[in-house]
């Protein structure tokens, strides 16, 4: 048995500064500025959304990506925001990506 | 048995839908049709998901009345339990009471969605292999 996606917009990376494990998200949105989710003891779920990239932009964008990015996790784990665990996440990574599909029509 | 003897023309021949679709039309179309799942294309003729019977059924329990105002693709299943053709049709039979599939999504090494495997077609062949063994 596989786990396969249509969409592989989630990448598994290693932070360059603390060397933990970190999600990269790939946004789609037309603007610099990378979105990572890492783990985290700071809140109850357990992980959390950072942005790097140029402030002024981040400021300018912030609550689209943050909104665009638990959306796409909603939608991909059919879970509520408070109910996602950052090891839910990870295995969404671990996914195949569905790259064409042979029909007949 | 391996899955690929079971992947058959018929099985291919899966219907799609656009991404614009309400999900009226996408019911009109799996009822007209007969058929148990629909891919969802977006503009550029791209499958970026799957509907299935079960995903309406889902969506009307969790959306209510509200459920005729979304589109098609905020129901749509993006990720997907499956098996690839080399895999034997025990293996199938287990993910699919394990994850109450109907339909099996097959997929190749090269992420290739070749087809989808029903229960009549896992019953059937599991039929045939005990006819086979003792008849």
């Amino acid at each position: 048995m596989i786990r396969c996606t249509f969409s592989d917009a989630l990448k598994v990376k290693e932070d360059p500064v603390t060397r933990n494990i970190i999600v990269n998200f790939e946004h789609g949105f037309r603007v610099n500025i990378d979105v990572h989710i890492a783990k985290t003891e700071e809140n109850k779920i357990g992980w959390r959304i950072n942005m790097h990239g140029n402030s002024e932009v981040i400021k300018a964008t912030k609550k689209e990506l943050f909104e665009h990015t638990v959306h796409y996790l909603e939608k991909r784990l059919r879970k509520a925001l408070n109910k996602i665990s950052f090891e839910d996440i990870i295995l969404l990574t671990q996914a195949k990506a569905i790259k064409s599909v042979t029909r007949n029509e | 048995m391996r899955l690929n003897q079971l992947v058959t023309q018929d099985t291919k021949n899966i219907k799609s839908i656009a991404d614009t679709a309400t999900i009226y039309e996408a019911a009109d179309l799996i009822f007209t049709n007969g058929a148990t799942s629909i891919l969802v294309l977006n503009k550029a003729k791209r499958s970026i998901g799957i509907v299935t019977e079960q995903d309406l059924v889902l969506a009307i329990k969790t959306y209510k009345q509200k459920i005729l105002e979304l589109k098609i693709t905020e129901i749509m299943s993006v990720d997907l339990m499956a098996c690839t053709p080399e895999e034997q049709i025990d293996e199938a039979v287990r993910v699919m009471g394990e994850y109450k599939i109907r339909n099996l999504p097959i997929i190749t090494d090269s992420g290739n969605l070749s087809g989808f495997i029903n229960l009549n077609a896992v019953a059937r062949a599991q039929l045939s292999n005990i006819i086979q063994r003792w008849g």
